[in-house]
C-alpha cells in the first residue's frame, strides 16, 4: 500500500548519518571551533551586507486601517537577555529593578528613546568584534531569516466551555493549572461536536460525535475569514494557533505573516529573497456554534500569540509578543507603525496609548530593537460580540506567564535570574500591582503557582563562565542548582529552599495547595517534595530517586501523583518513555505504585519517540474515567502514528490498547485525544478515530 | 513540534549543549536533504556543519522558537544552493550510501528516476519530502519563487509518477 511518496521518503530516509555530524560530536565541534566560527560569520555577514544595501529593508506599510494616531512620545527597548555577544561582565544590582513595569510611559518619544538607547549599547557592544558584524548583519536581512512558522502545538487536551470543572459535564475538560481559569487547545469538545485545529489547512474541523461513533463534519475556513494582505502581491503564511469553546462561542487565535518578495545579488547570484513586512499580527475570531458557524467578530493584536487564558470572571487574556522594526530602519520617534504596537477589533485599530506601555526601569539591556509582550483583554460576557476591554504592554520583555484567578505573573529572564511582575486582572482590567525578582529561570508555567496569598516559584540556576578562545570568547556552563521561593503579593521573599538537585536542571514541578513536587534530572530523576505550609520556612520532606524522569506531572488522586517523561538507564540513555506512579500520601515518604516503560523498540515499531515529552497537551490523563492516552510516533518500515490507552489500578498500569495508523505521504500524526461519554476519540489533521474506553476497541473513523 | 524555546533560550545564551539538543531535532533530515541535493557525502557534510556554525552564531536572531525547524532548513538550503553553483557539472556516480542492500525492482526504477534529476529540483523533492513542508514554505526556505517551486514540484512528480498533493 506506498505510495510513491512514502518510497521516495524511504530511499532518501536509508542513508546513514555520519557520526561527525551526531549531536554530541557537533556540540564539540562547537565548543572547540569559534575561530572558524569567526570566519564564517564573516562570510554570512558580507552576504547579508550586500542584501542590505540592495534594499532589503522592512516595509512600511500604511495602517490599513482607521484608527486615532495618539501622538504621545515613547521609549523602546529589545530585550535580548545575555546575548551571545552583549554580555557585559557587571553584575546586575536587583535593587534597582524593582521598580520595573509599574509605569506607563509619559509620551512616545520615551519609549523610543528606549529603543535607542538599547541600540547605542548594543553597537557599542559588538564594536569588540569584526566591523563585518555590527548593523547591517543585524538589520538589513534581520527578517530575511525569519521564515514560515510551523503549527504551534499546544499542551493539554481542552474542551469545555464555562469556568470550573467537573459539574455535570461527561466529556473531556482542559486540564486547567488553576481551577476556572481556562487554558486554550487545538482539540475541544463541547460533549456534542469535536472541534480540531487543522493548521495546515488553515481551517477548524468541527465533526458530530455521538456514542463513538462520528456524524457530519464541516470546515470552518479561517483563511477565508481573516482581512485581506496589505499587499495583494506579498506572500503570507497563516498559523491557527489554539482555541476555545465556551458559551456558545467558538473562539480561534491565529496568526499571519507577511512577506514581500525583493531581488538582491551577491557576488555570486542574482536571487529573490522574502522580507517579512513586519512583524506577525494575532487574530482573535469569534464564531457562533451551531450547524454552521458564523463569523461574529475579529478582534487583532500584534505580535505572535504566546498563550491565552479565561478567567473565572469571564474575560479572555490574549497575550502574545511583538518585536518592533531595527532601531536604524525607525524613520524617527513619529514613525510609530514600526515600533509602537496595535490592536483593534473588526478593522478598527490604533496604536496602545504611550501610558499603556510599562518600562522597565534602569535598562541596560542591548539591542537592535525591541520587543514587548503584549496584554489585551476582551469580555466575553457581553450580549452580542466580545467586548475590547483593555490592553497593556511590557516594553522590552519576553519571558514566561503563569495566570492564577485574579494575576497574570510574567516573568522575565534576566542574566540568568527571574524578574517578575505581578499584573491584576480585577475586573478585566490589565493593571501593574508588584515588581520582585529571584535567583535563576522557570521552566514553564508549572513553575509557579499562587495559593492563599503567596506566590510560589521554583527555578533552576546556571552559572556560565566566559572561556576565551583565540580571538573571540564563549560561554561554558560551570555549575547548576535549584531553589524554590515563597513570596507575597508585593512579591518580597518570604520564604526559600536553595541548593536542591545541584548539577541537575528542573525538569518538572507540581503545586498542590501547601505542597510542592519539583522532579530535577541529569542522569537520575529526584523527586523533591517540599512543605509549604509555613510560607516563611519552606522544607524538602523526601527526595526520591528513579530512572529517568518525569517531563509532567499532573495529580491523579489524593495521594497519587502521576509522573510521565523519558526512561533512561543509570547513564542518563535513553531507553524509551515511562508513566510513573507516586505515592505521595506520606510527603516524608515517597514511593513509587506503578511504573509502566514503553520501549518501542521492543513492540518492532523500530525507532520511536512520545512527541508528548516536549508537548504536554498531547497527553490525555483522565482519572475520571481511568484512561491515559500518550501519544507515539515510529520510524520504521513505515511512519506510524499511535496512541497507547492506559488505565491504572491496583498499583499497576495495563496497556489497554495501541491504536496505530500508518501514514502516508506527509508525517500527519495523531496529536490529541478528548473524551465524550464512554468513548475517546484520536485526532489527527487527516483523519480521527474512535474507540470505547472500557474495552480499548476501534468504534469508528473518519477521513479528511 | 515540542516547546523549543527554553533551549533556544538558553542557546541565545551560548549554550552549546542546548544548541545540540536543538540540532539533534532536525539533524537527519537536514543530511538526508544535503546528500540528496548534492550527491556528496564530503559535500553533505561540509554544508550541514557550516550550516550549523552559522545557526548557532545567529540563533539570538531566532525570534519565534517554534519556526527553529524551518529557520535551521533554510540556513541549510543557502548553503547547499551555494555549493550547487560551484559544481561544473551534475554528478553522474552515486555515492555509496545510497545503494540498497536488497534489490527491489520497484525501488531501482524509482531511485534512477530521482537520480536523473537537477540539483535544484533535488533540493525541492527532499525539502517537500522530508520536510513536509508546503509550496509556500518551500519558496521561503529555499529563497525560490513559489510559482517556480510549484510548477517545478509538479513537473517532479509527474515525472516520478508521485501523486501530486
Amino acid at each position: 500500500m506506498n505510495s510513491n511518496n512514502e518510497k521516495v521518503k524511504e530511499l532518501l530516509e536509508r542513508n546513514v548519518v555520519p557520526s561527525s555530524l551526531e549531536p554530541e560530536n557537533v556540540k564539540k565541534m562547537l565548543d572547540e571551533k569559534s575561530a572558524k566560527k569567526k570566519r564564517n560569520r564573516i562570510t554570512l555577514a558580507s552576504r547579508f551586507a550586500a542584501a542590505a544595501a540592495a534594499g532589503a529593508v522592512i516595509c512600511t506599510s500604511a495602517v490599513h486601517f482607521a484608527g486615532q494616531r495618539n501622538v504621545i512620545d515613547s521609549e523602546s527597548g529589545n530585550n535580548v537577555t545575555t546575548s551571545f555577544i552583549g554580555v557585559t561582565d557587571k553584575e546586575t544590582d536587583y535593587n534597582i529593578l524593582t521598580e520595573s513595569y509599574m509605569n506607563g510611559a509619559e509620551d512616545y518619544d520615551r519609549v523610543y528613546r528606549l529603543l535607542s538607547e538599547r541600540h547605542e549599547r548594543y553597537k557599542e557592544n559588538i564594536r569588540h568584534y569584526d566591523d563585518a558584524e555590527n548593523g547591517i548583519f543585524f538589520n538589513g536581512a534581520d527578517n530575511a531569516v525569519n521564515v514560515i512558522p510551523e503549527a504551534i502545538p499546544d499542551g493539554n487536551v481542552a474542551t469545555g466551555t464555562t469556568a470550573g470543572t467537573g459539574d455535570d459535564k461527561d466529556y473531556h475538560d482542559t486540564f486547567n493549572q488553576e481551577n476556572g481559569v481556562i487554558e486554550p487547545d487545538k482539540a475541544k469538545t463541547d460533549g456534542e461536536y469535536i472541534y480540531y485545529v487543522d493548521n495546515y489547512g488553515y481551517c477548524i474541523r468541527v465533526a458530530k460525535a455521538e456514542d463513538g461513533y462520528f456524524g457530519e463534519v464541516t470546515t470552518i475556513d479561517i483563511q477565508r475569514d481573516l482581512p485581506e494582505k496589505k499587499d495583494v502581491h506579498n506572500l503570507r503564511s497563516i498559523t491557527v494557533n489554539e482555541m476555545y469553546v465556551c458559551n456558545g462561542m467558538l473562539i480561534v487565535i491565529a496568526g499571519t505573516d507577511e512577506y514581500e518578495e525583493t531581488a538582491y545579488s551577491d557576488d555570486m547570484i542574482l536571487d529573490t529573497i522574502y522580507n517579512q513586512v513586519s512583524d506577525t499580527d494575532t487574530y482573535v475570531l469569534f464564531y457562533k456554534t451551531g450547524e454552521s458557524p458564523e463569523l461574529v467578530s475579529i478582534y487583532n493584536q500584534d505580535g505572535y500569540y504566546k498563550d491565552a487564558r479565561i478567567s473565572p470572571e469571564g474575560y479572555m487574556y490574549l497575550i502574545s509578543s511583538y518585536t518592533s522594526a531595527c532601531f536604524e530602519n525607525v524613520d524617527g520617534a513619529e514613525d510609530f507603525e514600526k515600533y509602537i504596537p496595535r490592536s483593534g477589533v473588526n478593522g478598527d485599530e490604533a496604536f496602545l496609548p504611550a501610558d499603556s506601555i510599562l518600562l522597565p526601569e534602569d535598562d541596560d539591556e542591548c539591542s537592535s530593537n525591541l520587543s514587548y509582550t503584549v496584554i489585551g483583554s476582551i469580555n466575553l460576557n457581553s450580549e452580542d460580540t466580545p467586548v475590547k476591554t483593555d490592553i497593556k504592554a511590557l516594553a522590552g520583555y519576553t519571558g514566561n506567564i503563569y495566570c492564577s484567578a485574579e494575576n497574570l505573573y510574567c516573568v522575565r529572564n534576566l542574566n540568568g535570574d527571574s524578574d517578575i511582575t505581578r499584573i491584576s486582572l480585577d475586573g478585566g482590567k490589565v493593571t501593574p500591582a508588584a515588581n520582585g525578582s529571584v535567583d535563576g529561570c522557570v521552566n514553564d508555567q508549572f513553575s509557579m503557582s499562587e495559593y492563599n496569598g503567596y506566590f510560589r516559584i521554583a527555578t533552576s540556576k546556571t552559572n556560565y563562565e566566559k572561556v576565551e578562545s583565540g580571538v573571540t570568547s564563549f560561554f561554558q556552563v560551570t555549575e547548576r542548582y535549584n531553589s524554590l521561593y515563597v513570596l507575597d503579593m508585593d512579591l518580597n521573599i518570604v520564604g526559600e529552599v536553595n541548593g536542591y538537585g545541584i548539577d541537575e536542571n528542573i525538569k518538572s514541578v507540581n503545586f498542590s495547595g501547601d505542597m510542592a513536587y519539583v522532579v530535577t534530572f541529569r542522569q537520575t530523576d529526584p523527586l523533591y517534595s517540599f512543605d509549604l505550609s509555613d510560607p516563611t520556612s519552606p522544607k524538602i520532606l523526601d527526595e526520591y530517586k528513579i530512572t529517568g524522569y518525569s517531563s509532567y506531572m499532573q495529580k491523579w488522586s489524593d495521594g497519587l501523583l502521576l509522573g510521565f517523561g523519558p526512561e533512561a538507564d543509570e547513564n542518563g540513555i535513553s531507553t524509551g518513555v515511562k508513566l510513573v506512579m507516586f505515592d505521595n500520601s506520606d510527603p516524608n515518604n515517597l514511593r513509587e505504585l506503578g511504573k509502566y516503560v514503553v520501549n518501542f523498540s521492543h513492540n518492532g515499531i523500530g525507532h520511536s519517540y512520545s512527541p508528548a515529552v516536549s508537548d504536554r497537551k498531547q497527553l490525555l490523563i483522565s482519572p475520571e474515567k481511568n484512561l491515559i492516552c500518550v501519544p507515539a510516533m515510529g520510524f520504521g518500515e513505515d511512519f506510524t502514528t499511535s496512541y497507547l490507552l492506559f488505565s491504572y489500578e491496583n498499583g499497576t498500569f495495563t496497556l489497554k490498547n495501541t491504536i496505530s495508523r500508518s501514514s502516508d505521504d506527509k508525517m500527519t500524526s495523531m496529536d490529541r485525544a478528548v473524551y465524550i461519554g464512554d468513548y475517546v476519540y484520536l485526532l489527527s489533521k487527516d483523519f480521527f478515530v474512535s474507540a470505547d474506553i472500557a474495552s480499548a476497541q476501534l468504534t469508528d473513523e473518519i477521513k479528511f | 513540534m515540542g516547546d523549543l524555546s527554553k533551549d533556544v533560550k538558553l542557546a541565545q545564551q551560548g549554550d552549546t549543549e542546548a544548541f545540540s539538543r536543538l540540532y539533534g531535532t532536525v539533524y537527519k533530515d537536514m543530511y538526508r536533504i544535503a546528500l540528496y541535493s548534492l550527491r556528496s557525502s564530503h559535500d553533505a557534510a561540509d554544508a550541514v556543519s557550516e550550516a550549523v556554525l552559522d545557526a548557532f552564531d545567529t540563533v539570538k536572531k531566532l525570534k519565534n522558537p517554534e519556526k527553529f525547524r524551518s529557520w535551521i532548513f533554510s540556513i541549510l538550503s543557502a548553503k547547499i544552493k551555494r555549493m550547487q553553483k560551484g559544481y561544473f557539472n551534475t554528478a553522474e556516480e552515486l555515492c555509496d550510501e545510497t545503494k540498497s542492500e536488497t534489490f527491489d525492482f520497484e525501488s531501482v526504477e524509482l531511485r534512477d528516476a530521482m537520480d536523473r534529476l537537477d540539483g535544484e529540483s533535488r533540493l525541492l523533492l527532499s525539502m517537500s519530502v522530508l520536510g513536509g513542508y508546503t509550496g509556500d514554505e518551500i519558496a521561503s526556505i529555499c529563497k525560490i519563487k513559489p510559482s517556480t517551486v510549484r510548477s517545478r514540484l509538479s513537473r517532479i512528480k509527474e515525472k516520478l509518477r508521485l501523486e501530486l498533493s
